[in-house]
């Protein structure tokens, strides 16, 4: 019996939205999540849907059922937009628990999987979250869920978020938060499928958050986190500088950044979980 | 006898070093402490003793007794060389134990005072940690001790130290801790006299972290925290129009500071409930 699982992973940005991203040098969410599935999976295989680019033609029923794991990645999209591309989403997060294959996601894929099970998700009164969410902590539950097995009780992750989950539907539980965003982790439960969602990216490194910066710099001067384009361009360099050298200590000190951001096993450590103790058991009681 | 609350404050750093803080447009450490200790109560009284200064006496028995509460902050010094000018404050903290007068004490104010009662301090196997405390957490004691009352349950915070507490004295409980250092935050009893103390500087300020990394320019080279002297110009810039003007906040966002840091209020609030729990109920006592 293979105990290679495998995985659909959904792309939940529309096409315009990735090509200026790949034009920025940026990886595809897609891709990004491809690579990170098969790291932590080495014999996994993995399939790539863009539900923005295919509108109702998306897999149902028996297609999802024969995955061992659905993985939807982060969206430029904002969920409570009624939008067709954005309906369908909901729609298909809704089939995807009730085929009860094991979810797991980013940023947008938690605020689908929350939205689809009854919960709300509005904009963050902070604003834009960007960069570095600093100082996540595990709630009570997060620190005895099984996606943090491991994991520090605090830690950094990357982020780039304006809306946030505010209400949790029934069955769903936080697990983790921050100053800036209170949930920054949750568990649905939902038709008898269970979905682990991340309002952070693990799947991200410094170079693609030097890339998705590069490609933002604008908005993001509009918003305050650079006085200048020179300052956005400074930045983006100081993170690709420590990208290609790892032993530049002083750039990870300048940027106030330790292991939960640098080294890979930590940063997705949950994703690594996600498949050792849910993807897999899972898949081996379906077999 | 005034009716103010009276803070005997040790200065722990040699004469020299002080004038050398004021040359780089600091502060001494001593004094530093007096600001925020005076902005934190505006009617305290503060009379100042000189440690590392073989020529100043240090006040023991009666005459300690008279306070209501001594400050022991920073110094350059290791708590465990066996020179005068250390062990000489080790005795000072012995004497204000015995004289029941409660202790707050900042990094080596915290290492001194857990000699005295019988711990034990050697350099951190990590190094130095400088500049920004990063993920202080409080332990479940910590969340629950008054020192710690209204401050949230991860923090950052100003450090700057080379050596650590490794042991705690018997009948101490570590109330905050992060990855570098273990003991970030202790209390203790002595000879029934209390002790609260932190390994941080909630006294900084970022202006004076500014000073400080111009001070320490070439040790910050040479410790891998700047490349250059360049690089420690810039960063001691960026910290000091940032601590001019708070409403900076792409620097903020660039130095990964929140409000913990930013704030006088957050970040002296562990001085606050000292002095309100223990100073004050000291005085109380004692009218």
């Amino acid at each position: 019996m293979a105990l290679n699982p495998r995985f659909l992973v959904i792309d939940g940005y529309t096409k315009s939205a990735r090509d200026e991203l790949e034009a920025g040098g940026a990886t595809s969410a897609g891709v990004q999540y491809q690579n990170m599935l098969i790291h932590h999976a080495p014999g996994a295989s993995v399939d790539i849907i863009y539900p923005c680019d295919v509108g109702d033609d998306l897999p149902s029923g028996t297609d999802l059922a024969s995955y061992d794991g659905i993985a939807w990645t982060g969206c430029s999209l904002c969920v409570f937009e009624d939008k067709p591309e954005v309906r369908a989403q909901i729609e298909l997060a809704r089939a995807a628990f009730r085929v009860q294959v094991p979810g797991f996601g980013s940023c947008w894929a938690a605020q689908i999987a929350v939205v689809a099970a009854g919960g709300l998700v509005q904009a963050n009164p902070n604003g834009r979250e960007m960069g570095f969410a600093r100082k996540i902590q595990l709630t009570p539950e997060g620190l005895g869920h099984p996606m943090y097995a491991g994991k520090p009780g605090v830690f950094d992750a990357y982020i780039s978020h304006v809306d946030e989950i505010t209400h949790l539907p029934a069955g769903a539980i936080s697990l983790s938060g921050n100053a800036f965003t209170a949930i920054q982790s949750v568990s649905v439960i939902h038709e008898g499928g269970v979905f682990w969602g991340l309002q952070y990216h693990p799947e991200y490194d410094l170079r693609e958050m030097a890339r998705l910066t590069w490609c933002r710099i604008e908005k993001l001067m509009e918003l305050g986190f650079f006085n200048s384009r020179e300052a956005g361009e400074e930045h983006v360099r100081l993170l690709e500088t420590l990208h290609q050298d790892p032993s530049r200590t002083d750039v990870a000190w300048l940027l106030g950044v330790d292991d939960d951001i640098l080294n890979r096993d930590v940063r997705q450590l949950e994703v690594k979980n996600w498949i050792d103790q849910l993807v897999i058991p899972t898949m081996m009681k379906r077999r | 006898m005034s009716n103010n609350p009276h803070i005997l404050l040790l200065e722990a750093n040699p004469a020299v070093n002080c004038d050398r803080a004021v040359s780089f447009g600091a502060v001494a450490a001593g004094e530093r402490y007096a600001i925020s200790l005076r902005s934190a109560c505006p009617e305290i009284q503060i009379t100042k003793a000189y440690g590392a200064d073989l020529d100043k006496v240090l006040p023991s028995g009666v005459e300690l007794a008279a306070y209501d509460g001594v400050v022991i902050g920073g110094s350059g010094l290791h708590a465990y060389h066996s020179d005068e000018n250390v062990t000489r404050q080790i005795e000072f903290a012995r004497s204000a134990f015995e004289a029941g007068v409660p202790i707050l004490g900042s990094c080596w104010g915290l290492q001194i005072s857990v000699l005295a009662a019988g711990g034990v301090v050697r350099p951190s196997p990590f190094g130095r940690e400088v500049g920004i405390g990063r993920k202080i957490t409080l332990t479940p004691e910590g969340s629950g001790h008054p020192l710690f009352a209204g401050k949230s349950s991860v923090f950052d915070s100003p450090c700057i130290h080379l050596d650590e507490v490794t042991h705690v004295p018997s009948g101490g409980t570590v109330l905050a801790t992060n990855r570098h250092t273990r003991i970030q935050a202790l209390s203790f009893q002595h000879c029934g006299t209390d002790f609260w103390g932190v390994q941080y500087h909630p006294e900084f300020n970022l202006f004076h972290l500014s000073r400080l990394n111009t001070m320490y320019g070439e040790m910050m080279v040479e410790g891998g925290y700047h490349q250059d002297l360049d690089a420690v110009t810039r960063h001691s810039g960026e910290m000091e129009t940032l601590a001019a003007d708070h409403t900076r906040s792409d620097l903020a966002w660039k130095l990964g500071l929140d409000q913990d840091v930013l704030s006088d209020e957050i970040r002296t609030l562990e001085i606050r409930n000292w002095i309100e729990l223990k100073v004050m109920a000291r005085k109380a006592a004692r009218a």
